[in-house]
């Protein structure tokens, strides 16, 4: 079972997943702080935080494929186990849906409960409707490493901008240069001067959500944390599709709706 | 007596509390019996202060990347180098029905 704590604590983890860690034989946690594991540890008396397996200069994806192994490892020694994940685990996180697959693969029972993400308090704290516009989200290397085909008509959203560009897989952070880098890629689209926010989720109940507004040449050198998104508004207006307008236009003149769904 | 995380928790869940002005939340810290130092750390949510009145020794940095965004594929792409093959990472395809 992997689970969410949605992101502020107290705030947002479901019913159905503070049981799941209480009922469960073993926790593994990945959340925000200290605090949040310890406030876990008030839910079960075996808490295992993930944390300790990061270290500078070990490669993440190492670290993700452990997180997986000590999962499995319980579960085949017949635990119940529960991971634990700040936010949702299915968002923005290779292991638990890797851990999930495993166990299924190995014939265990596994599920994964959703949580309140980061995406879901940005558009809360920014007043976003991805539907409005439309809203595209990239880890934000993916930008520099492939060729991905922004639409600036929508909101763009981009993750952990604080480490863009590091091939290496084993750093925390990369820097302005790494960030100019996507600047330039950014700057095909958008011009150096379009508004951009930086935002961040609170975790503890006392913070506000953290928001302010730079200007996209700005952010190589912004003060940027790992846990900080970064969101592009529209830059220009949706392109009516005259075509396709007209071909709708001609199968309801012509009749092909009839008032009956699926039909 | 109560303690910081009891009432972080009762902070986040409480609709009253959750955007309550700081001097109310101060009250409500001052009420449950905390020290003058953890009110301080729970009001300026300093959680290297927090964690240090709640007794923990060590605050460890606590990292938030837990996407690898390309590092599978990097990773998938060294092991095909290995093979002296290159695969960029597919879309999922449909499966072929099995009947």
């Amino acid at each position: 079972m992997c689970v969410g704590t949605g992101m502020t604590l107290g705030s947002h983890l479901t019913p159905l997943a503070r049981s799941q860690i209480e009922q469960a034989d073993v926790v593994f946690a990945l959340v925000p702080d200290r605090i949040a594991e310890m406030w876990l540890e008030r839910m079960n008396p075996d808490v295992r935080s993930l944390q300790p397996y990061y270290q500078d200069g070990k490669s993440r994806m190492s670290t993700y494929r452990l997180w997986v192994e000590l999962l499995l490892t319980e579960v085949r020694a017949g635990k119940r186990v529960c991971g634990v994940f700040y936010g949702h685990p299915g968002i923005f996180a290779w292991s638990p849906h890797k851990a999930i697959e495993a166990a299924r693969a190995e014939g265990f029972q596994a599920h994964m409960e959703p949580g309140i993400s980061a995406e879901d308090c940005l558009y809360a704290d920014l007043g976003i409707d991805p539907g409005r516009y439309g809203c595209q989200h990239f880890e934000a290397s993916q930008l520099l490493i492939y060729e991905r085909v922004i639409d600036p008509t929508g909101y763009l959203v981009l993750w952990q901008v604080v480490l863009v560009g590091d091939m290496s897989l084993k750093r925390f952070a990369t820097g302005p240069a790494y960030r100019q880098l996507l600047v330039d890629v950014l700057s095909r689209d958008y011009p150096l001067e379009h508004d951009i926010i930086l935002y961040r989720a609170p975790t503890l109940p006392v913070q506000q959500a953290q928001i302010s507004h730079i200007v996209l040449a700005e952010l190589p050198q912004a003060k940027l944390s790992e846990e900080m998104t970064v969101v592009l508004p529209p830059m220009a207006a949706l392109k009516p599709n005259v075509a396709m307008r007209k071909r709708l236009e001609d199968l309801d003149q012509s009749g092909a709706f009839d008032g009956k769904q699926n039909s | 007596m109560t303690d910081a995380i009891d009432l972080l928790e009762r902070i986040g869940r409480d609709a009253n509390l959750r955007y309550a002005a700081t001097d109310e939340l101060a009250l409500l810290l001052s009420r449950a019996g905390l020290s003058e130092a953890c009110q301080a750390a729970v009001i300026s949510a300093d959680m290297s202060l927090l964690a240090g009145e709640l007794g923990e020794t060590a605050t460890p940095i606590f990292h938030h990347s837990i996407n690898p965004g390309h590092e599978e594929q990097q990773q998938e792409k060294r092991e095909d180098e290995d093979q002296e093959e290159q695969h960029e990472p597919q879309p999922d395809q449909p499966r072929p029905a099995s009947d």
